[in-house]
Parts: C-alpha cells; sequence; structure tokens
C-alpha cells in the first residue's frame, strides 16, 4: 500500500505498549505460566453499570446489546480470583517493583500512593467485568534519535482473558492468562511519522526489557497505536509485531482518507435520512442467488433497503463505505450484505437489481442493499447501519479498532469515556515508602547504554553477548545460572550458542526450570562445561534428568583412565603434540579435559 | 484543602498543570480523578491548587416501576450485598436501597410481574437481631395479602439464620416468601445479582408456601437454585454457589426463564398464620478441646436454652459433665448439634453420649446447629417448657431429614 502525503492534516500519534511481567499473577498466587489442559469450564453474562458519576460507559452499552453468554476454561494457572468467585489479594510485590523500576527509568514521576481503579469492560475478556489498573507514574520521556517523546502515565493491570473462540452468540475465553500483571507506558501524541513510531515502540520494550521480568512469549509485548489526522483520535488495539505498526499506520491514514473524500462526495449529494429496512422475502424468493436460497432456507428474511446518496461509493475505486457498515454489522453476529455497487453479482441479475430500484423508489445516486437476517434482527442492523453512517457523516472518525494480521483493523467499538472507570475497592490505597523508592529508583536503569556497559563490566562478558542477554530479557536467567556455574563467560557462551544448537538439533526447548537444575547439579559435581552440554543433550533427547545426572557418560575420564588411554595409543604407533587430544577423543564418549591430557603426554 | 467531591480542581503537580475532580482525601494524600478516568492519590504538599469550581449536581436516572398486569410480586428491602453500592468516600461497600438498577437488566421482568418495592431497612446482615425478625415477619404478612408472593433481599452472612427464624414463625403462608441476596455487589457487571433476583421473582410466582432462600446453583450464570429456609447454609465465604441445601436437594432450579422442581414442599395455603414471639434468650457454644467449665456456664448464665455444637455424632468432654448438669439444674434446656458440617447427632453410640442423654441433653438429630438455635427461640417463645424437647424432636417446617441418602450435598 502507498503512503498517501495529506499535507493538510498534521498526524499525531501516541503509543501504549503492553508488556506481560513473569512475576506470577498481579492478584493472586498463580503462576503466569500454563501447564496443562482445560481443567473444566462455565459461563457467564456481564451487565454494564454505572461508574461513580452515575454515568453507564457508551462502549460497554454496545456490549450489552450483543447479549452474549461468555464461557470460560479453567487453566491450572487459575484460581477463585480469576473466576471472580474471590476478591483480589493484595498487589503482587515484584510486579509493582518492577512497573516502578520502569517507571524511573523512563524518568516518570512516580505517586507516593497507588490506587487501582476498574475499568469496566464487558465484552466477555474480564470476568469481573473490569480490568484491574492503577496509574503508578505521571510524565516522564523517552529519546529516540535525539528527540525527546513525552510519557503521559504509567500503569500496572490485569491481562485480559484470552479469546479461544467467538461464535454467533457465544465467546468462548481461556482464565490462563487472565490477571498476568500488565506495564502499559503511554506516550502524548508527540510521534510524526510511522518510522518514529516504531522507534520509539522498540525503545521502550528494549528498556523495559532490562529488568529482566518481562514475559518471552510471542504476545508477551502488545502495542495499541493512538492515531489522529484532524478526523478524531483513532485507537488501534493489539498489534502484537513492532513490524506491523508502520502498516498499521499506513492502512488507516489511507482508511481516513478516502474514507473522508466519499463522505465529502456524499454530503454534497445531499446526506442521508437513514435507512428503513423492508421485507423483500417474497418478491426475491424465485432468485437463483444462491446466498439468497441458502438464506431462506435457513429461515432468513431478505430485508431490501435504500441507502440515499451512497451509490458508486460502497465499494468503486478507493472508496469502502461498504466494509465500514460491514464491520459495524459485524458486531452482531451479522455476516454481511450485497450492495449495489457490487450488483449484478452474487447471481442476482439485472433485472432482479432493477426491480429492487423500483420497488424501493431509488434514484439515480442512491445504493440499494439486501440483507439476509432472522426477523429478530431487522431492528438490530436497520439501527447498526443508520448508527454508522450517522457518525461517518460527523467526520469525526474517533473510535476503537481491533488490529487485524495482515496490518488492517476493524472497528471495534466506540472510544471508552472516564465513565468507564471507578475505584477498585477490595483493595486499599497502596502506600509506597521512600525507602522503596529510593531502592528502586537506583536500580533502574536510566538508558540502555548505560544499563549495557554495567552489565558487561560487571560480569566480564562480551558487550555484543550482553547485549543480546538484555535485549531478550534474559538478564534474570544469565545471572542465576552464572553464579550457580561460576564462570559468567562459559554460561553466556553456552545460552547463546550451544544450547540453542542443541536445541534446533533435537527441535525441542529445555524449559528454564530444568536448565537451572542441570546447571546446578553438574556444577556441585565439579564437572566441565563439556559435561554440562552433554547432560543438556541428552535431556533434551528425552532423558530424565536425574538419569543423566548420575549417568557415568558425563563424568569426565579422570588422570588415571587417561593415562591408560595415552598409553594405548602410544604403543599403537603415531602420536605427536599436534594429534594427542584429537586421538584421546577418538577413544572415548565421555568428556575429556585437554589439559590433562597434555600434561600426561609431556610428562610421560 | 478541603473541597466537596466533584469539585473541578486545575493542579499544578511535578510542574503540570492538570485538570482533575477532586474525590477525597485521606490524611496528607488526596485522591483525584484524570480527565481519562484514572484515580491518582497525591500529597497535599506536592500540589497547588490554581483553580477551582463548585461540582455540577449529578442527576442520577431514576426509572419507576411499571404497574402493569403481571403477578403481583412485594419485594422487600433489608440491605445487604444484593442491593449495596460504592461509598467513593470510603471505598467500602454500603447498602443502599435501589432495587430498580437489578430489576432494569430484565426488561421482560416489568411485563411480567407487578412489583412493588418496600423498604424494610437498609443495613449489613451481620447486624440483623433476633427483634427484627419479629418485624419483618410482620412485613411479610401484611405484603403477602396483597401480592401473591413476596421477595425479601437480604445479606447472606446471616440469610439461613433469618429464613429459618421467618420459617419457624409461620405455621402456613399464602404464598412463597423468597429471601435472595448475592456474593458480588451489583455495582460489578459480573454480579451474581441479576441473575439471582431473576430467579427470585420466578419463585415468588409458584405455588409454594414456604420461606426459601434463591441463590446460584454453580458459578455459572445459567441456573439459580430454591433451598429450603430450614436446611439451608452459607458454605463458602465469596463464591456465587456458597448456599447449598445440607443433606437433600434443592426444592426447585430456575434455568432458561423456567422453574423446574426437583424435591417436595409445601404448597400455599388459603390462610396466613403466624406466631411472632422470640425467646432472646438463647446462645450457642462451639466445643473445642480447652473449653472450661466455667466458660461453659457463663455462656449459659441467664440463658432459657444453649445450643452446643459437639463434635462428630454430638460430643464434648467428660470434664464438662458437672457444669452441664449444673446449667440444666438452673433451668437451661440443652440442646446438642454438631460441628460436622453435616449429618445426625446420635446420643446411644458412644459411652459419652449415652452418659449425655442420661443428664437430659436434648439431640438435634440432623437438624444444623444455626436452626436448632433458631427453633430453640421460637420455641421457647410461644409453647409451654414441657413441650420443648417433643417439639424439638419433631419435624416441624423440613428442618429434620427423617432420611439421608447417598449423593446429596452435605
Amino acid at each position: 500500500m502507498i503512503a498517501i502525503n495529506t499535507k493538510d492534516k498534521k498526524i499525531k500519534i501516541g503509543l501504549e505498549i503492553h508488556l506481560q511481567l513473569s512475576t506470577g499473577k498481579l492478584f493472586c498466587k498463580c503462576p503466569d505460566m500454563n501447564n496443562s489442559g482445560i481443567k473444566g469450564k462455565f459461563s457467564r453474562k456481564l451487565f454494564p453499570t454505572e461508574n461513580e458519576s452515575g454515568d453507564v460507559d457508551v462502549a460497554a452499552l454496545q456490549e450489552e446489546r450483543k447479549n452474549v453468554i461468555y464461557e470460560y476454561e479453567v487453566s491450572d494457572n487459575s484460581c477463585l480470583v480469576e473466576a471472580d468467585e474471590e476478591p483480589p489479594h493484595e498487589i503482587n510485590a515484584d510486579a509493582l517493583d518492577t512497573a516502578l523500576q520502569i517507571a524511573f527509568s523512563f524518568n516518570s514521576e512516580v505517586l507516593n500512593a497507588v490506587s487501582v481503579m476498574r475499568k469496566v469492560v464487558v465484552d466477555g475478556s474480564n470476568t469481573s467485568g473490569f480490568q484491574r489498573t492503577a496509574v503508578v507514574s505521571t510524565g516522564g520521556y523517552v529519546t529516540v534519535n535525539e528527540k525527546k517523546v513525552g510519557l503521559t502515565t504509567i500503569c500496572i493491570e490485569e491481562d485480559s482473558a484470552r479469546r479461544v473462540e467467538s461464535g454467533n452468540d457465544h465467546t468462548v475465553f481461556s482464565l490462563d492468562r487472565l490477571g498476568i500483571p500488565l506495564v502499559e507506558i503511554s506516550t502524548a501524541p508527540d510521534i510524526e511519522t510511522f518510522q518514529e513510531a516504531v522507534d520509539v515502540a522498540r525503545e521502550i520494550g528494549m528498556r523495559a526489557m532490562l529488568t529482566g521480568n518481562i514475559r518471552r512469549d510471542s504476545d508477551a509485548i502488545r502495542q495499541d497505536v493512538n492515531f489522529s489526522m484532524g478526523y478524531g483520535r483513532v485507537e488501534i488495539k493489539g498489534i502484537s509485531k513492532l513490524s506491523l505498526i508502520s502498516e498499521a499506520l499506513i492502512a488507516e491514514e489511507n482508511r481516513q482518507k478516502f474514507l473522508s473524500e466519499a463522505i465529502g462526495i456524499f454530503l454534497e449529494r445531499g446526506g442521508f435520512d437513514g435507512t428503513v429496512l423492508i421485507d423483500y422475502t417474497e418478491k426475491i424468493a424465485k432468485s437463483e442467488s444462491k446466498i439468497i436460497q441458502k438464506g431462506i432456507a435457513a429461515g432468513n428474511r431478505i430485508f431490501a433497503g435504500k441507502l440515499e446518496n451512497l451509490g458508486g461509493i460502497l465499494k468503486s475505486g478507493n472508496y469502502r463505505i461498504g466494509k465500514e457498515l460491514a464491520d459495524a454489522l459485524k458486531l452482531f453476529s451479522i455476516g454481511g450484505f450485497i450492495h449495489s455497487d457490487e450488483l449484478p453479482g452474487y447471481g442476482i441479475t439485472q433485472d432482479e437489481v432493477n426491480e429492487i430500484k423500483k420497488f424501493l423508489k431509488s434514484r439515480e445516486n442512491d445504493a440499494i442493499i439486501l440483507i439476509s437476517i432472522p426477523e429478530s434482527k431487522k431492528d438490530i442492523a436497520q439501527d447498526a447501519i443508520n448508527k454508522r453512517v450517522e457518525k461517518l457523516l460527523s467526520l469525526d472518525f474517533s473510535e476503537t479498532r481491533a488490529a487485524n494480521e495482515d496490518g488492517t483493523s476493524r472497528f471495534l467499538r466506540p472510544i471508552s469515556g472516564s465513565g468507564r472507570m471507578y475505584p477498585e475497592t477490595d483493595i486499599p490505597t497502596i502506600k509506597i515508602k521512600n525507602s522503596r523508592m529510593v531502592e528502586l529508583n537506583s536500580a533502574a536503569p536510566k538508558s540502555f547504554d548505560q544499563a549495557l556497559s554495567s552489565f558487561t563490566d560487571e560480569w566480564e562478558i562480551s558487550r555484543q553477548e550482553a547485549e543480546i542477554i538484555l535485549a531478550t530479557g534474559r538478564k534474570k536467567e544469565f545471572i542465576e545460572l552464572a553464579k550457580l556455574w561460576g564462570k559468567p563467560r562459559e554460561m553466556s557462551r553456552m545460552i547463546l550458542q550451544s544450547i540453542p544448537e542443541i536445541e534446533r538439533k533435537y527441535r525441542k526447548k529445555l524449559e528454564y526450570g530444568d536448565l537451572k537444575t542441570l546447571v546446578e547439579k553438574i556444577a556441585t559435581k565439579n564437572y566441565g562445561r563439556i559435561s554440562l552440554e552433554m547432560a543438556i543433550d541428552q535431556c533434551i533427547s528425552g532423558k530424565s534428568i536425574e538419569e543423566v545426572v548420575i549417568s557415568d557418560d558425563i563424568r569426565p575420564l579422570d588422570r588415571n583412565e587417561l593415562k591408560i588411554i595415552v598409553e594405548r595409543i602410544r604403543k599403537s604407533g603415531d602420536i605427536r603434540k599436534e594429534n594427542i587430544i584429537a586421538k584421546v577423543k577418538n577413544e572415548t564418549n565421555r568428556p575429556v579435559d585437554p589439559k590433562i591430557v597434555m600434561e600426561i603426554y609431556q610428562n610421560s | 484543602m478541603d473541597f466537596a467531591r466533584g469539585t473541578k480542581l486545575t493542579i499544578k503537580y511535578n510542574g503540570n498543570v492538570m485538570e482533575v475532580t477532586y474525590i477525597s482525601r485521606d490524611e496528607d494524600y488526596l485522591t483525584v480523578k484524570l480527565q481519562n478516568g484514572y484515580n491518582i492519590t497525591i500529597p497535599e504538599n506536592k500540589i497547588d491548587v490554581l483553580k477551582s469550581s463548585e461540582p455540577q449536581t449529578v442527576k442520577k436516572k431514576r426509572i419507576t416501576l411499571k404497574h402493569g398486569n403481571g403477578t403481583p410480586i412485594s419485594l422487600i428491602t433489608t440491605g445487604g450485598t444484593i442491593v449495596s453500592a460504592i461509598d467513593y468516600e470510603t471505598g467500602a461497600v454500603h447498602p443502599s436501597t435501589d432495587i430498580r438498577r437489578i430489576i432494569d437488566r430484565y426488561p421482560y421482568m416489568e411485563e411480567k410481574y407487578t412489583i412493588a418495592v418496600r423498604e424494610f431497612d437498609n443495613i449489613l446482615s451481620e447486624n440483623m437481631q433476633p427483634e427484627m425478625w419479629i418485624k419483618l415477619a410482620g412485613v411479610v404478612k401484611e405484603e403477602l395479602g396483597k401480592s401473591h408472593g413476596v421477595v425479601v433481599s437480604h445479606g447472606t452472612d446471616t440469610m439461613s439464620y433469618t429464613a429459618s427464624a421467618l420459617a419457624f414463625m409461620f405455621e402456613s403462608l399464602t404464598g412463597p416468601v423468597i429471601m435472595v441476596g448475592s456474593q458480588r455487589s451489583s455495582d460489578r457487571p459480573s454480579s451474581d445479582s441479576f441473575g439471582n433476583m431473576e430467579g427470585a421473582m420466578a419463585f415468588s410466582s409458584t405455588n409454594v408456601g414456604e420461606i426459601c432462600i434463591s441463590m446460584h446453583s454453580g458459578t455459572s450464570d445459567n441456573s439459580i437454585s430454591l433451598h429450603r429456609g430450614t436446611r439451608t447454609r452459607k458454605m463458602h465465604s465469596t463464591r456465587r454457589d456458597a448456599f447449598r441445601t445440607v443433606s437433600g436437594k434443592p426444592i426447585a432450579e430456575f434455568k432458561n426463564k423456567n422453574v423446574d422442581f426437583l424435591s417436595e414442599y409445601k404448597e400455599k395455603s388459603d390462610k396466613i398464620s403466624l406466631s411472632d414471639k422470640i425467646e432472646e434468650a438463647v446462645s450457642m457454644v462451639y466445643f473445642h478441646p480447652g473449653l472450661s467449665g466455667q466458660d461453659l456456664e457463663k455462656l449459659s448464665e441467664g440463658k432459657r436454652a444453649i445450643i452446643i455444637m459437639g463434635t462428630g455424632l454430638g460430643h464434648i468432654s467428660q470434664s464438662l459433665f458437672p457444669s452441664v448438669r449444673k446449667i440444666m439444674s438452673m433451668g437451661t434446656k440443652v440442646v446438642m448439634t454438631t460441628q460436622c458440617m453435616a449429618g445426625r447427632v446420635n446420643l446411644n453410640v458412644y459411652s459419652t453420649g449415652r452418659e449425655l442423654k442420661k443428664i437430659g441433653v436434648v439431640s438435634a438429630g440432623n437438624m444444623l446447629p444455626e436452626v436448632a438455635l433458631t427453633k430453640a427461640m421460637y420455641l421457647l417463645g410461644n409453647y409451654p417448657d414441657e413441650d420443648f424437647e417433643s417439639m424439638m424432636n419433631m419435624n416441624m417446617r423440613g428442618e429434620i431429614m427423617e432420611r439421608e441418602f447417598l449423593g446429596d450435598c452435605y
């Protein structure tokens, strides 16, 4: 897709970066990892409620109209808290510390007291009907390409339940992700180019990684983008890859540009009084169109409607108002409609189109639509179309959209207002002690480079290796393993090279917990690097840790054993300083210490 | 700095000028609402207030209940989580009388029922007292005279006490009396209030003539159970399905807008009969290793009866026997129940039990201890002393189950 230069409209972009923490869940003692399948299921309904000012959120009301029953799959990393059967426990101190540390690292003003709020979300993704969220700091900045981009707030919040399945009248979620701590970093709308948005997102992600408490799952970091070019703020939610940020922005800019043009044409023609859907089933029952016949067979009615002045801009060239209407219908599980820009087509003949036009008294610039739905959905469909057109006509495109995998996005709901927030009364305000603030502030990395230098110095590993460890969020794991092993350089090489190689060989990953146990056990036996690598290889190939650790295969040959081998080789002929090590290794599968072999060779 | 809640403030905090709404203060901290809806709590000395303007009064949407041709139901509100709202000053949940927001969730209910709301009180159920059962019974009687059935919204903590007390006081009823509560307050989108109330309304339009409790059957929102007031206990502090019929099946289930009866029940009668006296001088003692005779005697002072929650089949330490004798010699009735979650007291199996029986302790069979308490209060208030033991052993309101079955909840 080509980016369009809209000189008259100033582009403003803001980001919300969400990072999952690996500290265990935010308001209970459940781990953030899920290990097994589904332990049970239950179903719930949700109702929007008023906030403290008596307001009900518009986005919440829209969800209610869908009247969906939500099903939940119980995972083994969930308890009564996730099932909304028990109030939240106290906030996870590690998670809060991590959020505070991130806040300090962006020079954000950390609040002395954290007030947890409930953000009403009734799309089923939270069993409670709200997401617990709290501001931990305000302000701050991140510097990218020598430009300061301001931050507005840093929040700590619960992640939502993972959507497993979306059906017509039911939606299934898993509880495995619900309650995992998320740190949300929001920037001011200071970003001016799409590349800058990507750079800012990357910098924020890398810096946060330095805490070592960011999860490494594929969806552990998610971006929301706020975009405006003069037609209101559009929030695009859930962009999981950095590379998709600029694609999503380009697509959104194009959408708004062409939409505003199409609306311009629409307004010039005189706009719209609203459509009325009329039952047209009997009149079109003899059509050979498969869509029509299938609909009638399924018990649907076929409704016809006239969209005044929308002819030719529903779908032609770059104009796609039809898709906007289809997205609005999809929210109510209505699969779509056929409109005159696509007709004749779908098995509907020109004669049939003319008939409908005549029946609806359609004029030249008008569009007509056909829609196959149950009688009960007629009012909902009509209302959805009219509301959507009204909204577009206002040239205020502000709304929340969901990112698609291909970089485009779809309409999700109106922008939520402050009406969706009210205090979480089960959690008293959390006061943070000054001593804790000082401690966290001094531990907070102020820039990636600075953190890299001090990390490299402390562990005496190469800068390149240190950079990979930090940028991939493996700092905590590295420190733990390096301390157990005693030789940081060997450990970093193993983590970055030999272990991934073995994992590639077997196309299998070694669980961190297993790796840690192996490192600890091999280190206590005073075996060397080769023994550890062998043990890891055997473990990944499927042997149990216990079996591997006591196995003779990984025990290095001792001096006496080596002496016997060296003697044997000597008797069999050609032996030199240059080939002795290779020859010894040929004689055995067990680890060999070349230093000892050389000593034996030289002393004999 | 003192402002009325809702005051719009322009403040300078950390160099930034912000438009906020004042919410509350706690010592040196102010809580304000940001424009994006978040509340933040900040030390007073870090803020400069540049401007303040008085709050606009918020007009709450109020919908009066429609008076159509539906089944007439009286809704008596007593408080509790089901009608509670958030107190934004203290951050705590407090009782409210606004029942409409629950009923509004099911528009069809306004067509199906003509609901008259009567505010009885507005308290948390732990503050419910026996004298209030009497007042409540009077209101229930009055309302049953006007309606087909009565729904009583009640806090869950002592709901089964109130239910069993009312059950004893009413020998016969002209319609169902359904008590309903909730475990999640109705200010939450996920509240069980809505479903429990929908079930209660449906149960209250049946021909049941008992005092019952309407609460979630399971954790899902698809089924509401109707429990007999004299066999129900709150088994969990937080779960939606906390209420269970102990050692039996619920009377009915409400599913897909239908009431299905699962077990036998007493049908409503032509006339209402209320005996509204309650003897408050009855108390309950939970036996435990180390309980001294002195403690037992102190707890029994001035009481006309004590309900002991003994171990297993209904035992207490032999060292307490002299005290039990002493208490009984002063005319106090002693009733034995079990602290096991379910099952029957049987004073014949062990020598300890036989000894207690010989002393004259009354066995409560498989009556729940809290039900034995309300029953003793009722009997001592309305019947002569000499009938106490025989009536205690008589099944009056379904409180004693002569037969228990495998597979039933305990």
